[in-house]
């Protein structure tokens, strides 16, 4: 199983093993454990039996210039493959005009399809699937540019369904192949996809759905409680994509409430409605940063401070911007974060 | 499982294809319910990047300019509410304007609406403003076709499409300039779709045009149909003798 939990799974394991060797050197050095030729002999030809071994399974990085190689990989083929669909998108405006409608539908499907046997060929030869996740990205926007142009060729009327299908075809991939990228733009296209819905169940015309945030705040809430009821054993890192996902679209949402209270569905005043926002701003974004801590979640942590950070900011400048001096405005800005980094030593001395 | 997801994905790819095929083919099954002929004047090319070899047109129609004080007259509150508008909400709460809402339009071709606001238009910058606008004038609004179709059966002079109607309460007068009593200022916002494309087959009228910047008259004819989910499709092109 080159990809999942058995690669992730191997990488700990080298890491584990590299960890051991550095510490068991630094005994040694200090006199704290001496081991005899051989058995220095018999742990050193494990270790390297091990990581040959795991090299030639799962191509892991066995040291720390391999894996900023490796980082560099990631985002070159990222950016790679979002090159690659500019090109994809503009080569066929540039030629469409001159085909046959036919011919432009048969290279509209094909393009998708021929992408998803091109990353079925190339998966088999790579372990660390770049080249997977390049051409992955290709084939989604491929389909997004397929039922684009497929809609402007025959004059259709714009539905949100086009979200569902993307989403769909994202999410296929993404678990196929263990592909966060994509796993990331299937979720955002359902999010869409559930937003527009809601929107348009209300009778309003589904293309307003990002006039009412309260749509993408569930569609986001919905994300986070996934991620939380399906189990990824096989993708490890994939709760991670989902709640960084649900979580950004409810944090954003909230914000977007925070000020325009005129947004919401609630029958309410719109300033009151923006009180309302305000204090379940600050309770999620704790809550966020609560469970975080209990679940070792530091992505979650991280994100949830951020936020939090960004409503105190928001919250202050609402209050004392107008009236107060600036350099006063931003000393007790600076003043309240030395005071947070205070509170924050407390709570890691307190978890320690 | 990796296989029956890619067979799963393929299966997306297709699908989805067969079903938007399939969609256009029912739209133009029987035959187009309304075909009509309009000039560059009510479809203007549409503005396209310098790469885009594709050729698309743009369904236009007056929009009412400052020159008409209540163009939009006939789209009362009783209209309104049948789209499903809650103007009583609207004029409680002015600052949260109604989200937008898809309707079917009767657009009025070169008719009495159309003279109606020509005589609007202020004489010194008629020339100006009439030569090249668009004659589609809107005349009416109803949640479903049907009603609009019955109403309006001319179909050289009328042409039902879907639209997205907005909403919004001011307090300014037009014809006053000033602000006064809070009242509802609706609009049609949107055809759709807003473009229609041109087949390469069709397009030769059209050849290598560019927008019109500083067009005197109307350069091409197009006909045009529109099918069971009003969904158009161009039939016919020619240049203007």
């Amino acid at each position: 199983m080159p990809e999942g939990s058995g690669r992730t799974d191997a990488q700990v394991r080298a890491d584990r093993l590299g960890i051991f060797l550095d510490e068991l050197a630094n005994l040694e050095r200090q006199q704290v454990l001496v081991l005899t030729p051989e058995q220095r002999g018999s742990v050193e030809s494990f270790a390297e039996r091990t990581l040959q071994d795991l090299t030639h399974r799962y191509d892991i990085d066995v040291n720390s210039s391999q894996k900023q190689l490796s980082l560099g990989m990631r985002i070159i083929s990222a950016l790679g493959g979002l090159a690659l669909c500019a090109a994809v998108f503009l080569f066929f405006y540039r030629f469409w005009g001159l085909i046959p409608a036919v011919g432009q539908v048969a290279i509209l499907v094909a393009i998708p399809l021929l992408g998803v046997a091109a990353m079925h060929f190339t998966s088999k030869y790579e372990r660390t699937l770049y080249f997977t996740g390049l051409i992955g990205l290709v084939v989604f926007a491929s389909f997004v540019l397929n039922l684009v142009v497929l809609g402007q060729l025959f004059n259709r009327i714009s539905s949100p369904n086009a979200f569902l299908a993307w989403g769909a075809l994202a999410l296929a991939l993404g678990y196929a192949y263990g592909l966060r990228l994509l796993l990331a733009a299937g979720l955002i296209s359902w999010m869409a996809f559930f937003s527009a819905m809601i929107v348009s169940w209300s009778g309003a015309w589904w293309e307003s759905f990002y006039s009412r945030p309260e749509c993408v705040l569930v569609g986001g809430a919905l994300i986070v409680g996934i991620s939380i009821c399906l189990r990824h054993r096989k993708h490890e890192a994939f709760p991670g994509t989902y709640r960084l996902i649900g979580l950004l679209a409810v944090f954003v949402s909230l914000l977007t409430l925070w000020y325009a209270g005129s947004d919401s569905f609630l029958p309410f005043e719109p300033k009151s409605i923006e009180r309302i926002y305000q204090v379940v701003a600050f309770v999620i974004a704790a809550f966020t940063i609560r469970a975080g801590i209990k679940h070792t979640l530091s992505e979650t942590v991280n994100l949830g401070a951020a936020f939090f950070t960004i409503f105190l900011y928001a919250k202050f400048v609402d209050w004392w911007w107008d009236w107060m001096p600036k350099y006063i405005f931003f000393f007790v800005i600076g003043a309240i974060a030395i005071g947070l980094l205070f509170a924050f030593r407390k709570i890691r001395s307190a978890i320690a | 499982m990796r296989r029956g997801a890619i067979l799963a994905a393929a299966a997306v790819i297709v699908i989805t294809n067969g079903v938007v095929l399939m969609e256009v083919a029912r739209n133009r099954a029987g035959g187009a319910i309304e075909t009509i002929q309009l000039t560059e004047r009510e479809l203007p090319l549409n503005s396209r990047a310098k790469e885009d070899s594709g050729v698309a047109v743009r369904l236009d129609w007056e929009r009412f300019n400052v020159f008409v004080a209540n163009g939009y007259s006939w789209l009362d509150r009783t209209k309104l509410e049948a789209l499903g508008f809650d103007c009583a909400r609207a004029f409680r709460e002015p600052k949260r304007s109604p989200l937008p809402r898809p309707a079917f339009v009767a657009l009025e071709y070169a008719g009495p609406a159309w003279e109606q606001w020509l005589m609007s238009v202020p004489q010194t910058s008629r020339a100006l403003q009439t030569e090249m606008s668009s004659r589609l004038i809107p005349v009416d609004v109803a949640k479903a076709a049907a009603p609009l179709l019955q109403k309006y059966p001319d179909r050289g002079r009328y042409l039902i499409v879907r639209a997205v109607v907005q909403l919004f309460v001011t307090t300014f007068d037009p014809i006053t300039r000033q602000q006064g009593q809070a009242r509802l200022q609706p609009s049609i916002s949107e055809a759709l779709p807003d473009t229609i494309h041109v087949p390469p087959s069709l397009s030769d009228a059209l050849g290598n045009l560019q927008s019109p910047t500083n067009v005197a008259s109307p350069r091409y004819t197009l006909t045009l149909s529109y099918g069971r989910h009003f969904e158009p499709w161009i039939v016919g092109s020619a240049p203007t003798q």
